[in-house]
């Protein structure tokens, strides 16, 4: 992990000309990248075309990085509206394509979890997107809440809102399953 | 359950993640010692907090980062037109067509004939030209350029906002 000192200088050096340098920048956070967009393709085709369409309007836009949030900060916003304008455009037309099984994400469900994690997999899928979107990224560690809501473009307030609606959402789905448990002890 | 607020939420959240101390972390235990809703709340929210963290990150292929550094010249893509709204645009444009087409086809333009004298514009004085000549106009004609213009605007249309991104989908499915 790079500091913040060392990624602009690194930057500084892109900007200078050395565009191979870029390379460091998309090795280090082409995961989060990836898995932000994951989060809202929902398939691993279209979150990589996201992602590596992303990284390439950053380096286009690399000068007007004014660097008063960090460069991950403004990078994963990139992806997020990139995805989410993605996302808008195919929703209609290519939605049976959409849906087709997708073999590489769906390895990363089913075989693995518990029950009560497929349950909550369905219940978030049943959450309105930008709360469940709000959700899911503060639980990724890696984002604190003001970074929460500069990704998704949004006031703090509102990301606040919208991570306890989801939760209460969440804990009110659960709250079935659990009393069913309790009653099987 | 009963709603809980905000406030009481964000506190169970914060004693899960060990970021309380003090006060505070006697307040929300003795909370906690004479709510039995509380506990439940706290159960459910470590549910949550156990079954989200554990989607753990995820990784692109092993070629991204060279498809990025490969691509970087190219501009980034900007389409104004979902696919849907091409579709809309392009059934517009074909009804157009059509009307059009059935209308020169009835010979409603044919009468539509004549000349426009450019020699009876009134230009600025202090500004003199030679004799202009007159521009012959048909209205058939004018027609016809119009809707020869909108078939190849429609093709345009159906490769760049249908056709090109439907292929494109395709390929990378089958990846």
């Amino acid at each position: 992990m790079i500091t913040v000192q060392e990624e602009n200088d690194l930057i500084d050096r892109i900007l200078a000309g050395d565009k191979q340098l870029y390379a460091q920048l998309v090795d280090n956070y082409k995961s989060y990248a990836f898995t932000i967009a994951y989060k809202i393709m929902e398939n691993r085709p279209d979150a990589e075309e996201v992602a590596q369409d992303a990284f390439i309007k950053a380096y286009h836009y690399l000068k007007g990085f004014n660097r008063s949030a960090r460069f991950s900060t403004w990078l994963y916003r990139i992806v997020f509206n990139t995805a989410i304008s993605h996302k808008r455009k195919n929703r209609h037309v290519f939605q049976s394509i959409d849906n087709t099984f997708d073999p590489v994400g769906e390895s990363n469900h089913s075989l693995e979890k518990d029950d009560k994690s497929v349950f909550i997999d369905q219940a978030l899928k049943r959450l309105n997107e930008a709360d469940r979107l709000s959700l899911q990224l503060f639980y990724l560690k890696e984002f604190s809440l003001e970074e929460v809501a500069d990704i998704m473009g949004q006031k703090m307030s509102t990301t606040k809102v919208r991570i306890h609606r989801a939760r209460q959402r969440l804990a009110d789905e659960l709250k079935g399953i659990l009393k069913k448990e309790a009653l099987t002890l | 359950m009963e709603k809980i607020s905000q406030g009481i939420d964000d506190l169970l959240v914060a004693y899960l993640e060990g970021s309380l101390n003090g006060d505070k972390l006697e307040k929300v235990k003795n909370r906690l010692n004479g709510s039995e809703e509380l506990r439940h709340r706290l159960e459910v929210l470590k549910l949550i907090q156990q079954s989200l963290e554990s989607n753990t990150l995820l990784h692109p292929s092993d070629n991204f980062t060279q498809h990025v550094m490969g691509n970087l010249h190219k501009a980034p893509t900007v389409s104004l037109l979902s696919p849907k709204n091409g579709l809309i645009l392009l059934t517009g444009i074909l009804i157009a067509i059509g009307i059009g087409a059935s209308l020169v086809n009835t010979g409603v333009f044919d009468t539509l004939n004549g000349m426009l004298p450019l020699n009876q514009i009134k230009l600025p004085s202090g500004i003199s030209t030679p004799a202009l000549p007159s521009i012959p106009l048909s209205g058939k004609l004018i027609v016809n350029s119009i809707i020869a213009l909108n078939i190849g605007l429609a093709f345009l249309l159906l490769d760049r906002t249908i056709l090109k991104p439907f292929f494109n989908k395709r390929a990378r499915m089958h990846v």
